[in-house]
Formats: structure tokens, C-alpha cells, sequence
């Protein structure tokens, strides 16, 4: 009886500094930014994810996320918006546009757009949007941008089963594309379940443009994921073990080769591959705050935001890492997405608004 | 059998006391090293070391009448260093367009020899300083374990020199961490602990017994302003606002108190701040509060454990606390942060002109721009 006792007791405890260190209590934000920061008009229900098109200075951006919380359907409308970074960043508002979607297959009633990706398909700037529907179905929308107007043409949604919880997805080749899934429940509670027990129900997924493939199964929560074309790299964030992995993607697309894991200490979200290879991400500090504010969007609760910058050496062994951004969520809440262009950063947020930042000296980053 | 029982029960109920205090002890422990916490490098505007100063630089104090800041250097003197004190000249601020390319150098500066002063047991750590008609007296806080004294010097520019003027000791002068002068030989110091053992002052400080204190020196005798304050390490007298600011390592605040006219405080603020904070500066012209942190308590034990020839690096911090007008709220920036690469346990700041100088304990001085000062 006696040593069930101190089991208990032990258990209980290491339950206890698991669930301290998991919630980020004790921990908080200090205000920093690297210029002048504005908000955005357009995006009001977020911004969760950003996909820069660095040829054209344009990025585009998914809104009005449904996660988990189908009753909040009716809410939500979910939308895309195209952000000019050519803009002039005079004393005028700065604003995102928002992008009418056209094609008579496209159900907009349903659309809730997630993590988004771009190819470059024939001239024509694709775009693959995850989307759950009011019902938390989830599927795949197809999009190429159309300039003039601008507007986005729906293609084609593509559903399959190994969309179990899709989170994010990076475009590594014409409509193939490499997306996690954040887990395997698919509503709050268990979600919650989820995550208390550990289960690893998380998983990595590469789509040929005819069937899907499983790269990684039993993955603790995936999340983020972005490719750099340039050096053949992608990156995954883990968002409940607080760090990123670096993998060469091999010839046949769906075999990665693990180069390296950074411990970040922090709940980073979305990944972006800046034209130096370095990767950034927007990333939730004390993230008991940040369930409360995520879980609650039509509410004044705000949580804190930061945006991490990650360096990798030349063998993508080591990294050096930066806070480019931080704040207690008074400016903006709940980042979950960056981008950075032209001396400038987009902050984007899980269903509160978008930031734009001014950096007048990038080496302070 | 009555005694017997009697006895049995007290040394039950005494040991399952010691294990609940022992827990708490140990929680609070745990929670206090903060063993998950991390720190991202960023900073206000390009930076760069100040030339002269390796070994630390773990006190600041800046005269705007002369535009410069005094250095203390070589804490921990015991090993067989010999402390010195270091100035830095601030350029005009006209002269922006040279900031850039000018070399920043610490000049040390002599101590004129004498009867009352020993440079073989000088561990300089808080300064502090008072000016009238022109002359420059600087107050040090010497932690050499022989000595426990505050040391008067005046200053001369012309020769570079510091003379010894008094040595102002006390038996009430324990482990002196930090001053704050508030007039001609008046000045508030800190103990930090009661102990002054290393390993005693450890265990106070692990066991988080507030039993550090504030002194005051009134010219002639040395008075507790408070017997038991919470580890106090960093302190500055703000004269335009006649307010002492008071930082506590181990409670993770900043205490506000008004000074009155017989130099009695009364304590007003605390400002929670989650970090462990050192040296303080405020900002004459909008009373913001500097303070230098050690955000990750664990890393600067290691760090004022080890050797000059190998030390642990531990993050620094600085953060900018701005009153609003009702006074009891503030908001907080963070100008500089670092993981211990750059500079490691950063122990005293000053801000001046857009530029933040960042002291550390036993490491290098960091000047840097501040590009937006409204932001940072």
C-alpha cells in the first residue's frame, strides 16, 4: 500500500511538471518589435497562414479558420485575401484585398481555409488551400490566380482519406505537395484527449497528384510545413515538442532524410523559407493563453504573439535563433504565420487580424 | 504509556511537518530556477563590444554632467585579480554621423595610492555617484570578503584619477551588492542576503528567506531603511521624482518607494516582472526604468560558480519599464535580449542618448543603438 503510494504520488508529479511546462505557466512575453508595426485592414477573422510570391511582391492569405469547432460554421466566413507589398507605406491604411473566388464547382457556404501553398503551374501561380467545411470535413481546394481583377479560379478540391486532420501542406512540385496532419480526433474534447495522454496520432503525408503516400506516421502533432526550392530543404514544426526538423527531400519525393531538430522552448505554428534559407515562424509564447484565445474567437481574450527567426549553418546541423518580434498580445494575438519581403514582415494570427511590420535594419533580426 | 504516545505522536506530527516544508521548499525551488525557460537573441540596433573591458564590467554609473560612465571591473577579486574602475566618454549628441565609425574604448583610471586604501583587496561591484560644484565623488561598493566597505573616492578628470577619500565600514555591511547616493556622503546600499558565506548565502537564497536589507548611511551612522527585504540586488535614486527603486533577484520584482525628507521610504509599487533583475538606471528626462535581468536563474548560478578561465554562459536581459500617469501601471519593453553568446549575465545598463550601454558580471561591456526609441 505503501509503495502504490509513492507511485501515485510520483506519477502525480511528474503529471503535474508536464502539464506546468506544456501550458508555459510562469512564462510571459516582453514587448519588442524591429520598426514601426500597423495593422492591416481586410483580415479581421486572422490570418493564419501567409504564402509569399517573392517574384510578384504579393502574398496571399488564408481567413476565417474552422478548427475543431464546427458550431462556430454559421460564424465564420471563411475568405482570401492578397497582400501588395509594393504598396506605399505612407500615413494611409495599409489593406489586404480581398480575392472573389469564381468556378461553378466551389462551394463558398463550406469554405474555411487552413494552410495554404503555391506552384508555379504553366505561368499560372497555383495555390493548394487546405479547407475544412462547416461539418469539419477537410479536403484540398485548388486555386490559380488570375491577375486581372484579381480573383482566384476554382480548379478542383481534392478529398481522400489520408486528409485526417490536415493542417498544413508545401507545394514540391505541380500539384504534388508534401501536408501533415496535426492529429486524429476531430473535435475539442478529443483533441484534448489527444494531447493529455501523449498519443502520437500525428502524421506526415505526400500527395502525388493521384494518391497519397504516408511519410511519417505517429508523429506527435505535426503542424507547419514549408519547402525551400532553392536548397532542396523541408521543414516540419512539432508544435506540442516546441521544435522544427530539417530533412533533404529525396529523388523520389517521399523519402526525407532528417538532417537536424532545433528546440525552440516556444509552440511555433506556421513555417516561412526566406530567400536566405533561414526560416521563420510565427509561434504562441504562453500557450495556455493562447488555447483560451484560439478557443474563444468571437471574445475580446487576446494571447501573446512572437515570431521566431531560425539560421541554419551550411550542413543544416546547428542553428542560430532569433526573436524578430514579440508581444503580450495587446498588438496583435496569437501569431501563427510570417513573412518577411522588401525589408518588411507580415504577422499573421490564428483568427485576429494581421500585423504589418517595418524592419528599417535587417541585422537587428 | 501516556508519555510514550505523547512523544510518538510529536515526532510524527514534527516529521510529516519537515517533509511538507521540505516539498514546498523544493516546488518553489524548481519553480524559481526557471529550468524551461529560453531566451531569443534580438537587439535595439546594430551593437558592439566596448574595447578594454574582458573580465566584467558589473557595475555602471553615468555623470551627464560629464558625459561619462564609470566601469567597476574585476568582481570576485578574491582569485587574485585586482579591481579596477573604467570610464567611458558617451559622444556629443550632435556627433551621430561618427557613431559608427569611432572606436569604443574604456579607459581605466588610476587610484591614487594611500594609507586608507589597499587595491589588493578592492572587488568593486555597485557605484554610485554625487556631483556638487563641479567635483565628481564616486562611491564603490567593494565585496572583497576582507573588506565590506563602501569606498569614497574623488574623482579628477584632468589626471584620470580617482583618490581615496574614506572607507565608510559597518558590521551591518553583510554581502553589499548596490548603492544609491541621495547626497554628500548619504547613500542607500543593499545586502543582498544575510549571509555573506558562499555557500550559506546559496542556501538563504534557494530557500528564498527574505533576509536581505536596505541600509542607510545618513553621514555619520548606518540605519536599517528596511530589516528584511526580498534579496535586493540592484537600487537607484531617482532625484527629480525622489523615488528609490529597488530590484529583487529573487522575487522576480521592482519595488517603487518614496523617499521623504529624513530619508525614511515607504514602499508604494511592486512591478512583477517573471525575470531576475540586477543593475537599474532611469531615464532623467521620462523617468522610464532600465533594468538590466538574469531571465534564466539556473544559468547565472553555474555562471558565478565557475572560473575566469571557464565560465558557463548565461543569458542577459534589458527591460524598459514605463510608468503611465496614475502610477500604478506600467507597460514593458524589451530592448536587448541574448542567449549568453554576446554578452553573458548582464548586471547593469545605462541609456544614454539613444544608446544602451549593458554591463555584465564577469564578461564584457555592450554598447548599443537604439534605432527607434519610442518602440524599443
Amino acid at each position: 500500500m505503501g509503495k502504490i503510494l509513492v507511485a501515485v504520488t510520483i506519477a502525480l508529479c511528474a503529471f503535474a511538471w508536464k502539464m506546468y511546462e506544456s501550458l508555459d505557466l510562469r512564462k510571459t512575453v516582453y514587448n519588442h518589435r524591429p520598426g514601426i508595426c500597423r495593422q492591416v485592414h481586410g483580415p479581421v477573422k486572422g490570418s493564419e497562414d501567409i504564402e509569399l510570391i517573392r517574384s510578384e511582391g504579393i502574398a496571399f492569405i488564408t481567413s476565417g479558420i474552422l478548427y475543431l469547432q464546427p458550431y462556430r460554421g454559421d460564424i465564420v466566413e471563411g475568405k482570401m485575401f492578397l497582400y501588395d507589398f509594393n504598396q506605399k507605406l505612407g500615413k494611409d491604411q495599409l489593406k489586404a484585398k480581398e480575392l472573389p473566388i469564381k468556378g461553378a464547382s466551389f462551394d463558398q457556404n463550406n469554405f474555411h481555409p487552413h494552410g495554404l501553398t503555391h506552384w508555379v503551374v504553366n505561368g499560372v501561380i497555383r495555390l493548394y488551400v487546405i479547407n475544412h467545411s462547416d461539418g469539419f470535413k477537410h479536403s484540398v481546394e485548388v486555386f490559380d490566380y488570375d491577375p486581372s481583377g484579381p480573383a482566384l479560379i476554382h480548379k478542383k478540391s481534392i478529398k481522400h482519406a489520408s486528409f485526417i486532420r490536415p493542417n498544413d501542406l508545401a507545394a514540391i512540385g505541380p500539384d504534388q505537395f508534401i501536408f501533415t496532419n496535426d492529429g486524429v480526433t476531430q473535435s475539442e474534447m478529443g483533441n484534448l484527449a489527444e494531447i493529455l495522454s501523449g498519443y502520437k496520432g500525428g502524421s506526415v503525408y505526400y500527395w502525388d497528384g493521384e494518391d497519397s503516400q504516408v511519410i511519417f506516421s505517429a508523429m506527435a502533432a505535426p503542424n507547419g510545413i514549408a519547402y525551400d526550392v532553392k536548397n532542396n530543404k523541408l521543414f516540419i514544426s512539432e508544435i506540442n515538442y516546441r521544435r522544427v526538423h530539417a530533412y533533404t527531400v529525396e529523388k523520389d519525393k517521399k523519402t526525407l532524410t532528417h538532417l537536424s531538430t532545433v528546440d525552440l522552448g516556444t509552440a511555433c505554428d506556421n513555417l516561412f523559407v526566406d530567400s536566405d534559407g533561414s526560416v521563420s515562424s510565427g509561434c504562441h509564447p504562453v500557450l495556455h493563453e493562447a488555447a483560451k484565445s484560439i478557443g474563444d474567437c468571437e471574445s475580446d481574450v487576446t494571447s501573446p504573439s512572437q515570431v521566431i527567426r531560425i539560421k541554419f549553418d551550411k550542413d543544416y546541423k546547428t542553428a542560430a535563433i532569433s526573436e524578430p518580434y514579440a508581444n503580450d498580445g495587446k498588438e496583435v494575438s496569437g501569431s501563427s504565420a510570417v513573412a518577411f519581403h522588401n525589408n518588411q514582415m507580415l504577422v499573421g494570427t490564428v483568427c485576429k487580424g494581421l500585423l504589418h511590420c517595418e524592419i528599417p535594419d535587417p541585422a537587428v533580426l | 504509556m501516556g508519555p510514550s504516545n505523547f512523544t510518538s505522536f510529536l515526532f510524527k506530527l514534527t516529521s510529516w511537518l519537515g517533509i511538507v516544508w521540505l516539498s514546498t521548499t523544493i516546488v518553489r525551488f524548481i519553480l524559481l530556477s526557471d529550468s524551461n525557460k529560453r531566451v531569443y537573441n534580438h537587439t535595439p540596433g546594430p551593437c558592439r563590444i566596448l574595447q578594454g573591458i574582458e573580465n566584467g564590467s558589473a557595475g555602471i554609473e553615468y555623470v551627464p554632467e560629464l558625459r561619462l560612465a564609470f566601469i567597476s571591473n574585476g568582481l570576485g577579486g578574491s582569485d587574485g585579480e585586482i579591481g579596477r574602475i573604467l570610464t567611458y566618454e558617451f559622444p556629443e549628441p550632435k556627433a551621430e554621423q561618427d557613431r559608427s565609425v569611432k572606436i569604443h574604448e574604456a579607459i581605466p583610471l588610476k587610484i591614487q595610492k594611500s594609507d586608507s586604501f589597499r587595491q589588493d583587496k578592492f572587488s568593486p561591484l555597485g557605484l554610485s555617484s554625487f556631483t556638487s560644484k563641479g567635483r565628481v565623488s564616486l562611491y564603490v561598493v567593494n565585496t572583497h570578503p576582507e573588506r565590506k566597505c563602501v569606498e569614497a573616492f574623488t574623482f579628477v578628470k584632468e589626471k584620470s584619477l580617482l583618490q581615496h577619500r574614506k572607507s565608510i565600514c559597518d558590521h551591518k555591511f553583510n554581502s553589499l551588492t548596490d548603492i544609491a547616493v541621495v547626497g554628500a556622503d548619504r547613500f542607500f546600499v543593499t545586502n543582498l542576503a544575510y549571509f555573506n558565506n558562499g555557500w550559506m548565502q546559496m542556501a538563504e537564497l534557494s530557500m528564498q528567506m527574505n533576509m536581505g536589507s536596505i541600509l542607510l548611511f545618513n553621514g555619520k551612522t548606518v540605519e536599517y531603511a528596511e530589516k528584511y527585504s526580498p534579496s535586493p540586488s540592484g537600487i537607484f535614486y531617482d532625484t527629480p521624482r525622489e523615488r528609490l527603486i529597488v530590484s529583487s533577484m529573487i522575487n522576480e520584482v521592482i519595488q517603487l518607494y518614496s523617499v521623504k525628507r529624513d530619508l525614511s521610504i515607504d514602499h508604494k509599487l511592486d512591478i512583477s516582472l517573471l525575470s531576475s533583475p540586477g543593475g537599474l538606471y532611469v531615464e532623467q528626462k521620462s523617468g522610464d526604468i532600465f533594468a538590466s535581468f538574469h531571465p534564466v536563474l539556473n544559468s547565472l548560478i553555474f555562471h558565478w560558480l565557475g572560473t575566469n578561465e571557464e565560465r558557463k554562459a548565461s543569458p542577459s536581459q534589458v527591460l524598459r519599464i514605463r510608468m503611465q500617469n496614475d502610477d500604478v501601471s506600467w507597460v514593458v519593453t524589451e530592448p536587448y535580449a541574448n542567449d549568453g553568446a554576446t554578452i553573458s549575465a548582464s548586471n547593469a545598463v545605462a541609456y544614454v542618448n539613444d544608446q544602451l550601454l549593458i554591463g555584465s558580471l564577469f564578461g564584457k561591456c555592450l554598447l548599443c543603438d537604439v534605432d527607434y526609441p519610442t518602440l524599443a
